[in-house]
């Protein structure tokens, strides 16, 4: 008695082995005609499908991919893989790999192709997952470096005010430590809920506030780097529902990129940073940030919302922007931005004002 | 003696900006003049403040699928209507020119203006100083001012000689 007629597994055909495969598994012709199909494959596609071109059954499209394994094996005779999306019947697209191989007669030509197709969604969801945890990870560490650079801002304000024996100046250095360890607090709080997936919380607030507490932030570092920061506030915005912690994260990183450029621009001998805050039609109101460093050349400008992309070298970690693109996109909002090299560079964030509205 | 060769700057490409604003009427002239001297292709450009910058509908009974249509085709009726009377009035001005060409952006008019002025390499922007929706509030943001800052290219602002008399100082 053999091994498989003793588990029973004597009746099996490979055709019911094929059919129980828990993968799609099917045979095509030079034509991308389907010539054989799982029973997976019927089961989810329809029992019509031989006959038919895949890219018609899988893509729901008249026409071949762009990048297609199975074209591959027939040209080299190889072994390929590639990822594809998969539009099912019932309308939803899962994300699978691709692997073809040859079917050879007996001269060795390459009479048809087989290709199986695996179900990779879930193990695409985890990776992506691992993503974001990196880059949520990569944004706190920025978010950590911008409160150091103020903890030292105002440690040096502390530190010359008990040089000079001046308390009041003392006392304000004390203020802005004391700011940027409340800012601290919160980044930790961060790292505590982006463990779970962390939601912008919406609360009403006057957008004229967070500027204003922009200004107030940068104010001592503006005047230690020598740029005078202007602030214009237009006081007629009415309150609106916004993420407070996100709004202020983007003015400030905005206003902070603005520092650093100005600081680094050695062309000019007077530097501004303009904070402006003010409608921008009827329906919308914008934030503007405008500095007249050195402005940015074309290929700078195309990249700058793309993560990891820094011209500050080793002190910037090329996230900044890439926060400010993310939270202006939950804020339904838009940034356009006006460069010229020489000149300086105007960052302008538009949000509708009846966002209330939306984000319910 | 003869005079040497004077190496003036090629323009092949002028850009007038419009609005229906009297300080672009009379920008238009001088747009009209710079392109005949120079044989220049004259881009006549309106940039249709944009109403709806974030692409969101104020109509908050509608789905969004309607809203995204009722948006759309709003704009696209208005861009539409702006475009054909802008269209034959300058048309019609501009015959006895080497070439000229009509075009319509939605959007911000200072980024539109300098978008459209790098992808077609514009020699000189000629515009109002005030347009008619800074004028009447439509729109916040300062065209003229952004334009002659941040576009690559030489750039005219020219105000309506009325405004001018009426500021100058009376004794």
């Amino acid at each position: 008695m053999s091994m498989s007629e003793k588990n029973g597994l004597h009746d099996l055909t490979f055709k019911s082995i094929i059919d129980a495969l828990p993968c799609y598994l099917m045979i095509q012709d030079k034509d991308f005609n389907i010539l054989f199909a799982n029973h997976s494959f019927q089961k989810d596609f329809g029992s019509k499908v031989l006959g038919k071109h895949c890219y018609t059954i899988l893509k729901g499209v008249h026409h071949r991919c762009p990048d297609c394994p199975v074209r591959d094996t027939f040209e080299d005779k190889g072994f390929h893989v590639s990822e594809e999306l998969i539009y099912l019947l019932d309308g939803t697209v899962v994300e699978m790999l691709a692997f073809s191989a040859p079917l050879f007669n007996v001269i060795g030509d390459v009479v048809a192709s087989i290709k199986l197709l695996a179900n990779v969604g879930s193990i695409k969801n985890i990776h992506r997952e691992l993503v974001t945890l990196g880059q949520s990870i990569a944004l706190l560490s920025h978010d950590i470096k911008n409160i150091l650079e103020g903890l030292h801002g105002g440690m040096y304000v502390l530190e010359e005010g008990f040089n000079d024996q001046d308390y009041d100046l003392s006392w304000h250095g004390l203020e802005i430590v004391k700011r940027n360890v409340t800012e601290i607090t919160r980044v930790t709080q961060n790292i505590l809920d982006s463990a779970k997936d962390r939601k912008p919380s919406f609360q009403e607030i006057l957008p004229a506030d967070l500027a204003r507490q922009t200004g107030q932030l940068y104010a001592d570092k503006a005047q230690s780097m020598g740029v005078q920061l202007l602030l214009q506030v237009n006081p007629d915005i009415p309150a609106l529902e916004m993420d407070p912690t996100g709004i202020s994260r983007m003015l400030n990183n905005l206003v902070w990129n603005a520092l650093q450029a100005c600081q680094k621009d050695i062309q000019k001998r007077k530097h501004h940073v303009h904070v402006k805050l003010d409608f921008y039609d009827d329906y919308h109101f914008m934030f503007e940030i405008e500095d007249n460093a050195s402005g940015m050349d074309h290929i700078t400008q195309e990249n700058i919302f793309k993560e990891f992309y820094s011209t500050k070298g080793h002190t910037g970690t090329g996230l900044g922007l890439m926060v400010v693109e993310k939270i202006v996109k939950n804020h339904l909002g838009k940034i356009e931005v006006l460069t010229k090299p020489g000149r300086g560079s105007l960052f302008r964030i538009i949000f509708p004002l009846q966002l209330n509205a939306f984000l319910r | 003696m003869e005079r040497p060769p004077v190496n003036r700057p090629a323009y092949n490409h002028i850009l007038f900006c419009t609005d229906y604003s009297e300080d672009a009427e009379s920008a238009f002239d001088h747009a009209y003049d710079q392109a005949k001297k120079h044989n220049a292709k004259l881009h006549i450009m309106n940039v249709i403040a944009s109403v709806n910058p974030c692409n969101i509908c104020m109509d908050q009974t509608l789905s969004k699928e309607e809203c995204q249509k009722e948006s759309r085709e709003k704009d696209e009726r208005r861009r539409l209507e702006e475009l054909g009377a802008l269209k034959k009035v300058y048309m019609e001005r501009c015959q006895d020119l080497k070439d000229c060409c009509f075009v319509v952006r939605v959007g911000s008019p200072d980024v539109e203006i300098i978008k459209y002025a790098d992808e077609n390499s514009v020699d000189m922007i000629i515009m109002g100083t005030a347009g008619r929706n800074e004028k009447k509030r439509l729109i916040y943001i300062k065209t003229a001012a952004n334009v002659s800052k941040y576009a690559n290219c030489q750039v005219i602002t020219i105000g309506s000689p009325e405004e001018h008399q009426t500021s100058q100082p009376t004794e």
